[in-house]
């Protein structure tokens, strides 16, 4: 993790650099992000897009593009602490990646991801007009309500469940994500591409009954590891979301959610 | 640009981001598999497997690996071939080179273990070496990877004849069970006196 950190910081000196040679107002905010780090993220290369299109409209116009010149090595110098890359690339355990068999994977599901398809199950619909909570970040409703649904607005909508909800529990792998990259490591088996790398985003639905619905690989690493980790997410059963309300009441309901799996490079 | 048609390779890794280790700059390290050498203790034996590894045409590497063009630019870094063996990928390599332009630094970690003509094709079209001598004893050489020496010499010598000492970064292993410390100082002493400069001394590792 700490690699990856001062990697970013590096590169983030780099665009900070590009920007100030160009005369490009680039704000840069400190990351914040506590979790593992592989150098970059997608904040870390939207900022160089950015930096690219700038520098586009400044060629456009006929302006010189300073980009050349900076010294890895002195801004690798000037960074408490920099560890020296080694010459292999070895899965990182403190990634929580697991080497399983030949397979290795980083998972993680972004609560960010998380849509909710409330109304697709009548008990929960019901339950919106008599009950519903608070402390509850749901960051995305379908709100495809039926006709007859007596509503004003989204907001309103929120808010009412807001004030009656308890707790909301986002669908999980049984034994937790863990356990789930151990499913996937065991039960790809020796079929498997174990030379694949990168990473893979598995769309799919968990209906209240735990079973997974829907399952799409929304960003593939290749045909092959993306039809085998199709066929095992088919195959699995989850703890579906369950809505808590004020009153205790668990109601299970069908959410659609993201898994990404990051398959890294084995011993290089 | 010049497209050669049919040119693809297996490249079991791309790792973007590396930094000041194969080069100055910014670098990304592409992992060709395919190696003439079979040594003990290789880091990444799933380069024998000509099979293995993802399929890639150059214009398809070239697609994936210039997302950090702006950082080779500004840092003079850009792709290291590795592997496995680069220099069994002169097609590929010319033809990535007509892609990305003479200022992206192309440098490939090698054991020049090819035929010096693959050796004098790809010379114009690199920036940088970094050569993996193993050890310049032939029977050390030859116990340890199965393969004689010879050639590897005899390209090592050309390139130093024929172009400029400073893209040459020869690494010069410690072996363990293969050679002797007194092995890995004979090396050196015959490499400075062949006139290679930047030379690495380094220890494998055995997992």
């Amino acid at each position: 993790m700490a690699k990856g950190k001062q990697t970013c910081k590096i590169l983030k000196e780099i665009r900070k650099q590009i920007a100030a040679e160009n005369d490009i107002d680039l704000v840069v905010s400190e990351c914040t992000y506590q979790g593992d780090c592989l150098g970059t993220c997608p904040k870390c290369e939207a900022e160089v897009r950015y930096l690219e299109r700038e520098l586009e409209k400044r060629q456009r116009m006929g302006k010189a593009a300073m980009v050349a010149g900076l010294s890895v090595g002195l801004l690798a110098s000037s960074q408490v602490g920099l560890a020296q890359q080694p010459d292999t690339i070895t899965p990182k355990s403190n990634y929580s990646e697991e080497l399983m068999g030949k397979v290795a994977i980083r998972g993680e599901i972004p609560i960010r991801y998380i849509a909710i398809d409330l109304f697709a199950h009548r008990e929960v619909m019901d339950l919106f007009a008599p009950s519903v909570t608070k402390n509850l970040e749901i960051v995305g409703f379908n709100l495809n309500a039926p006709d007859d649904w007596d509503w004003t607005s989204e907001n309103d909508f929120m808010e009412l469940v807001k004030a009656n909800t308890k707790n909301f529990y986002i669908p999980a792998f049984s034994g937790g994500e863990s356990e789930l990259i151990n499913f996937i490591s065991q039960n790809l088996g020796e079929n498997a591409d174990c030379y694949a790398f990168g990473d893979m985003e598995v769309a799919f639905t968990v209906e209240p009954n735990g079973r997974l619905l829907h399952v799409d690989i929304i960003t593939g690493v290749n045909d092959q590891l993306d039809a085998q980790v199709a066929a095992l997410f088919k195959f699995m059963e989850w703890k579906p979301a369950i809505w808590e309300l004020n009153s205790g009441e668990k109601i299970p309901f069908a959410c659609q959610c993201v898994q990404k799996l990051h398959f890294p490079m084995i011993t290089y | 640009m010049n497209k050669e048609d049919g040119v693809v390779a297996r490249i079991f890794g791309v790792s973007r981001h590396r930094l000041t280790t194969d080069g100055e700059g910014v670098t990304t390290l592409v992992a060709f598999n395919g190696c003439p050498l079979r040594c003990k203790y290789c880091l990444n034996k799933q380069s024998w497997e000509p099979e293995k590894g993802r399929l890639y045409t150059p214009e398809l590497l070239f697609e994936e690996v210039k997302i950090d063009q702006l950082y080779f630019l500004a840092t003079h870094g850009g792709i290291t071939f590795g592997g496995g063996e680069p220099l069994l990928q002169l097609p590929f390599i010319q033809a990535f080179r007509n892609l990305c332009g003479r200022q992206w630094q192309i440098v490939v970690e090698t054991s020049l273990h090819v035929p010096l003509a693959t050796v004098q094709a790809i010379d114009p079209i690199v920036d940088g070496y970094i050569i993996d001598i193993k050890d310049m004893n032939p029977e050390i050489y030859e116990a340890y990877t199965g393969k004689a020496n010879n050639i590897v010499l005899e390209n090592l010598q050309w390139l130093l004849q024929n172009g400029d000492p400073d893209r040459i970064k020869v690494r010069v292993p410690h072996i363990p069970e293969f050679n002797t410390d007194e092995d890995v100082a004979n090396s050196i002493e015959r490499l400075k006196s062949m006139g290679v400069m930047d030379i690495d001394e380094f220890h494998y590792i055995i997992r």
